[in-house]
């Protein structure tokens, strides 16, 4: 496969699967910026696995070792800025503010927006194991079998993180329904 | 699932992810455009990665070389048994009618001899006892049962330092 058919494969794909990745990547991290970083970090980690196709034809990677990579790479990326942080606490350097978190979801309307704003606050709020099997299950599009294999986890605990993670979130869309 | 749940789960399923922003997407479009300049860098990696690769061969290589090692020095004890049994067989053989075997051997006290008193260098007096004593061996042939005897006299000069108040 020539050079530039292999990078039209892999934009295609980027294409398909950016904002789920991106998504994926932002209820990992706790910035916008570094959400970002985190997604450009684990698609050039897979780029550099899969850029040799050997018998000619591009497989893409699985989507669910892409979460995989980005999981990874917001690990890697949180121990480093724990590390940058300390540093920067110990000398006389100011800690940048934290940028301003962009929509995660796409909208229409200003009250789609609003709905919109009201959930990924309500997602941040969860706790992170029962918001990344939401964001797979949903966003994700991957079955309860796959997450339990990429969060090294049963398929049962998948489940009812799954059901946690939507009572949760109702708990906190609607605190006043029992 | 309760219905509560089921219109969450509706409504989440009706958001679709935000796009990705321009310069995200340049970014990440670059990574796959400049294969080149990551191409070198992958192949750089892999030489990396072949490092274990070049040990696994230098440790088989080391293997093989040791294999051959002990091959050789079984090949070598081999011969030097086949060479000290042939030397026995043709050492042994004329000897067994001349053999003599040790069957006695002591050693007798004799007597002590007071050698009086030592000054050492650092000016420590010594007593000097000469214990005197005759070993005598021992050698019978089975075969004709002549024997060989040897006496030979031995003594121990012991140094006890004298204590000085």
């Amino acid at each position: 496969m020539k050079k530039e058919s292999l990078a039209e494969s892999w934009k295609e794909w980027f294409h398909l699967n950016g904002t789920r990745l991106l998504l994926f990547a932002r209820g990992k991290t706790k910035s916008e910026a570094d959400a970002q970083d985190v997604l450009q970090d684990a698609i050039l980690r897979l780029w550099k696995s899969y850029s040799s196709p050997i018998d000619g034809h591009f497989d893409p990677p699985p989507l669910a070792l892409t979460y995989t990579a980005i999981r990874n790479a917001a690990i890697d990326h949180a121990r480093r800025t724990n590390r940058r942080t300390q540093r920067e606490q110990k000398s006389d350097f100011i800690v940048r503010d934290r940028d301003q978190v962009k929509n995660w979801f796409e909208t229409s309307s200003l009250e789609q927006s609003e709905q919109a704003q009201i959930i990924k606050e309500a997602l941040q709020q969860i706790p992170e194991k029962f918001q990344e099997v939401l964001t797979l299950k949903i966003w994700g599009e991957l079955t309860f079998a796959e997450i339990a294999e990429n969060l090294n986890i049963p398929a049962n605990t998948a489940a009812s993180r799954y059901r946690y993670a939507l009572d949760a979130l109702r708990k906190i869309l609607k605190p006043n329904s029992i | 699932m309760k219905t509560d749940l089921k219109e969450i789960e509706q409504k989440l399923h009706e958001l679709k992810p935000a796009k990705l922003p321009d310069d995200l997407s340049a970014k990440i479009e670059n990574i796959f455009e400049n294969s080149d300049h990551i191409q070198n860098k992958h192949t750089a990696l892999r030489k990396i990665i072949w490092l274990p690769k070049m040990q696994k061969i230098s440790a088989v290589a080391a293997l093989l070389i040791a294999c051959v090692g002990v091959f050789f020095a079984i090949l070598n004890d081999q011969n030097s048994s086949n060479k000290t049994t042939s030397s026995k067989v043709s050492v042994n053989k004329p000897l067994k009618k001349d053999q003599f075997v040790p069957t006695n051997a002591k050693n007798v006290f004799e007597g002590v001899k007071d050698e009086g008193l030592f000054l050492s260098k650092d000016k420590i007096p010594y007593h000097g006892v000469r214990y005197q004593f005759l070993d005598s061996f021992l050698w019978e042939n089975e075969e004709d049962g002549s024997s060989i005897e040897m006496k030979v006299p031995s003594q121990r000069l012991f140094l006890v330092p004298i204590k000085t108040h």
